[in-house]
C-alpha cells in the first residue's frame, strides 16, 4: 500500500465454461460505452450509445460473425518491457465456405484494418462479453486500440471430407486487458 | 425517481442497456436505469439524452430516501395485514 494498491482475486463459486458462443465486428467510430468507476477500479461497460453523426441506416451496426460451432477462440498474450505493458489479442474463428460472400467479408476487414481499425465483440459460452478496438468511451477518445485482420489463412481441402473455408484471425495490442461490457448481449444483438 | 427529465432531441437516440436496445423514446422504464449510468459515469454523451441531472451525491441521497420511503410503504403494509387478520373460531 505503501507503494502499490494491490487487489485481492477470488475464484467465483460457480462453474464456468470455456468456448466463444457469439462474435460482432463494428467500426469504432459508429459507438461510445459508458463506463462506471466504484473505489477507483473501472466497472465494466454498462450501456452503448451511436456516436454523433452515426446511424444504423447509415452502416453503424454490430456485424455478426456466423462462425462453425465451437470453431473459435479468444487469447491474450501479456509482456511486459521495463516499464512498458502490453497486451497481444488473438480471435479466431472459423468460417466455412469459401464464396463470394466470403470475399467481400475479407476485403472489408482488410479495408477496416488500413483506414480505421476493427472493433470486436465476444460473448464467451461462460456469459461474459468483452470489447476489443473500443475508441470511445465516456465521450472520450481513447488512445488507439488497434484490431485488425491479419494471419487468416483457408482453403478448399482435397476430399468431400475436408475443410472448405477460411480460419479467419484478428489480431490486436494494447496496454490492458479488454474490459467486460455488462450490458447483456440482447443490447448487442439490438444494434445489429 | 423522477429527479431528471429526457432531452426531447434525445429520444429518438439508440441505445444499448439493461440486455436490450432499442430509441429511447420506447424504453421509458428503463430511463431510471439510464439515468443512474448517466450519472455515475458522467458519460457526455449519455448526459446529453437529459435535461437535467443530479450530482452524484444528489442521486445517492434521492436513491436513499426513496429506499426508506418504499420500506415504510412496506412496513405499513405488513403491520396492516397483521391486524387485520381474523382468527377462525
Amino acid at each position: 500500500m505503501l507503494c502499490v494498491t494491490l487487489q485481492s482475486y477470488s475464484v467465483p463459486c460457480a462453474a464456468t465454461s470455456g468456448g466463444v458462443s457469439n462474435i460482432w465486428v463494428f467500426d469504432p467510430a459508429d459507438f461510445n460505452f459508458s463506463q462506471t468507476t466504484t473505489l477507483g477500479n473501472k466497472d465494466p461497460y454498462a450501456a452503448i450509445t451511436l456516436t454523433a453523426g452515426a446511424t444504423a441506416a447509415g452502416g453503424a451496426k454490430m456485424f455478426p460473425v456466423k462462425f462453425q460451432n465451437k470453431e473459435a477462440e479468444f487469447k491474450f498474450k501479456h509482456s511486459v518491457n521495463g516499464a512498458s505493458v502490453k497486451y497481444d489479442f488473438d480471435i479466431m474463428a472459423q468460417l466455412p465456405n469459401l464464396s463470394n460472400e466470403l470475399t467481400n467479408f475479407l476485403r472489408s476487414l482488410d479495408d477496416a484494418g488500413v483506414c480505421c481499425g476493427l472493433g470486436i465483440v465476444i460473448l464467451l459460452n461462460s456469459g461474459k462479453i468483452f470489447v476489443l478496438g473500443e475508441r470511445n468511451v465516456n465521450g472520450n477518445t481513447l488512445p488507439y486500440f488497434e484490431v485488425k485482420m491479419d494471419g487468416s489463412e483457408g482453403g478448399s481441402g482435397k476430399k468431400f471430407e475436408d475443410f472448405n473455408g477460411a480460419n479467419v484471425m484478428f489480431k490486436g495490442e494494447y496496454s490492458r486487458m479488454a474490459y467486460e461490457f455488462a450490458g447483456g448481449a440482447g443490447a448487442i444483438i439490438g444494434l445489429q | 425517481m423522477s429527479t431528471y427529465t429526457v432531452n426531447k432531441k434525445g429520444l429518438d437516440t439508440a441505445v444499448g442497456f439493461n440486455n436490450a436496445a432499442g430509441v429511447l423514446s420506447t424504453r421509458e422504464p428503463e430511463w431510471d436505469k439510464l439515468a443512474e449510468i448517466a450519472v455515475y459515469s458522467k458519460d457526455q454523451t449519455l448526459i446529453g439524452l437529459f435535461e437535467k441531472l443530479p450530482s452524484i451525491e444528489e442521486w445517492d441521497r434521492l436513491k436513499a430516501e426513496n429506499f426508506i420511503n418504499n420500506q415504510t410503504v412496506a412496513d405499513a403494509t405488513q403491520v396492516a395485514a397483521k391486524t387485520t387478520t381474523t382468527v377462525k373460531p
